[in-house]
């Protein structure tokens, strides 16, 4: 009896083995490499990016059911949303028609894109290339224009100032002053001495002999002047130093500070009256070479004049020939 | 220039500032288109008048004083046998009067010109600079000549110009119109 009833009972474990077996391999379950998705062990390809789930899938034992997509499957337009333990959010299916060529296989493997990606992608790079490579001819033709243009312009200002330079050097060599000589000039100068109401307008006829040394100048200055008043005129006779200093151009600017004395003659109550007149004052003006004779200075300035206690503030204004 | 020799030039610098101001005088200066810039203050010591004048070319009489001011133009020449001739080409005057009013010392001063030859003009009256109201009389005899401005203040004061030959003008003018009496002064 024992002896019947143990291969009963090992057939009806086999038995009840093969169906356990069956069982388990039946809730196999395979998750897609690409999408992650975990699929029953019969679906051989995953729907959402074509994944061959029989070669790439990978077994997943004990994993949890598959969430249910919210809404309907067969509604077209609605995203699917899965649960990836590595992304979130929405994903779109594979074969949605905005996704591009490149994007849908990118998410297959090195070995499974082809060689048609690979000589697309290359095709791609060299257009890219090529766009980079006309743009920067483009960009280096630009600047190579405007660098040749820059060039130029500093060329054509270096070729003037030569020019310039060399006249004045000619100047320099043939005139009186170029050779060491004071440059002299003869010249009108216009101030002011108030007196009352009256303005007092000093005209003056002035001498200047100026030592040049490239931007140094130093000057010596004799005046006489008449100051016009309503009821009398006076005469003023000035001598002056100055110092200051100049850029050696054609065209030569300074700026001098002047010092001078001298004597304000005039006639009140009948009686001829001389008074020591002080003189402070700077000056800006232009010294003009025209020709190897000729320099024309103008100039303007501030002048104090000052007789004892009593002064005048003026502004001055010259012309002078020089040569 | 080592530190030594940069200190040596600034205390020079600071030595030579004080001449240098001297010579500028730029700090106590006044203002040259003022009428009498050059022009010195005559000031009674009471503060009976005050007038500008010009030195040189007048100069103070040998018996000037503060109280009644005489200068001198041209004190070169001899005097002559004119009453009060100093010798000079004109003679200037300022004098503070106790006469009870400008009216009263006008009457005095006109019968005294008159009295030693010289023909008065009328009296007019006369502004000087400041804006107070006096008289101005002019009495002439020969080539000799006297303008006299007065006014009333705290008492009458004056003053007084004799020349030979002209002494009008511009520069006279000023001299007259200078002259100011004071409040406060008493003779």
């Amino acid at each position: 009896m024992e002896g019947r009833i143990a291969p009963r009972a090992a057939f009806v474990l086999a038995l009840a083995m093969w169906g356990a077996a069956s069982t388990a391999a039946a809730d196999e379950k395979v998750r897609c490499p690409v999408c992650g998705q975990i699929f029953d062990e019969d679906v051989a390809v995953c729907p959402n990016d074509g994944a061959d789930l029989r070669v790439e899938g990978k077994p997943v034992e004990g994993a949890p059911a598959p969430p249910e997509a919210e809404g309907d499957e067969g509604d077209e337009g609605q995203p699917l949303k899965y649960t990836r333990h590595d992304v979130g959010g929405e994903r779109q299916r594979a074969d949605q028609e905005e996704l591009g060529y490149d994007d849908r296989r990118a998410r297959f493997g090195e070995e499974r894109r082809g060689d048609e990606a690979s000589e697309r992608r290359k095709r791609q790079r060299a257009e890219r290339e090529r766009q980079l490579a006309e743009a920067d001819a483009r960009l280096r033709a630009e600047f190579e224009s405007r660098r040749r243009r820059m060039w130029e312009g500093r060329q054509r200002r270096a070729d003037e100032d030569r020019r310039a330079a060399e006249g004045f050097d000619s100047l320099r060599r043939t005139s009186l002053w170029g050779r060491g000589a004071p440059l002299t000039s003869v010249g009108v100068r216009f101030s002011w001495m108030a007196e009352g109401d009256d303005p007092g307008l000093v005209s003056s006829a002035e001498i200047d002999v100026n030592f040049v040394k490239t931007k140094m100048r130093v000057g010596l200055s004799s005046s006489i002047g008449v100051r016009s008043l309503d009821h009398r005129d006076d005469l003023l006779f000035l001598e002056s130093v100055s110092l200051g200093a100049q850029l050696p151009w054609r065209f030569s600017p300074y700026l001098i500070a002047r010092a001078g004395v001298g004597a304000l003659v005039t006639n009140r109550f009948g009686e001829d009256l001389a008074y020591v007149v002080r003189a402070l004052g700077v000056e800006a003006g232009l010294d003009c070479h025209l020709t190897r004779w000729l320099v024309v200075t103008p100039s303007f300035g501030y002048a104090m004049y000052a007789i004892d206690a009593a002064h005048w503030n003026s502004f001055t204004a010259r012309l002078s020939v020089g040569f | 220039m080592t530190v030594r020799e940069r200190l040596r030039r600034a205390v020079a610098l600071v030595a030579l500032a004080p001449a240098l101001c001297g010579i500028c005088a730029a700090c106590d200066l006044v203002d040259g288109a003022g009428t009498y810039a050059l022009w010195d203050v005559c000031e009674h010591p009471a503060e009976a008048f005050h007038f500008h004048y010009l030195a040189p070319p007048w100069e103070k009489a040998s018996g000037f004083s503060a109280e009644a001011p005489m200068l001198l133009l041209d004190p070169s020449s001899e005097p002559s046998s004119e009453v009060g001739d100093p010798g000079a080409r004109v003679r200037l005057e300022a004098f503070a009067s106790e006469a009870a009013s400008v009216a009263d010392e006008v009457a005095a001063r006109r019968a005294r010109w008159a009295e030693d030859g010289y023909a008065v003009d009328a009296t007019e009256t006369f502004t000087n600079r400041a804006g107070d109201l006096g008289v101005v009389q002019r009495a002439s005899r020969g080539e000799l000549r006297v303008i006299e401005v007065l006014f009333d203040g705290a008492c009458v004061v004056g003053l007084s110009l004799w020349g030979r030959g002209s002494i009008g003008g511009e520069d006279y003018r000023l001299l007259l119109e200078g002259f100011e009496p004071r409040g406060s002064g008493t003779p």
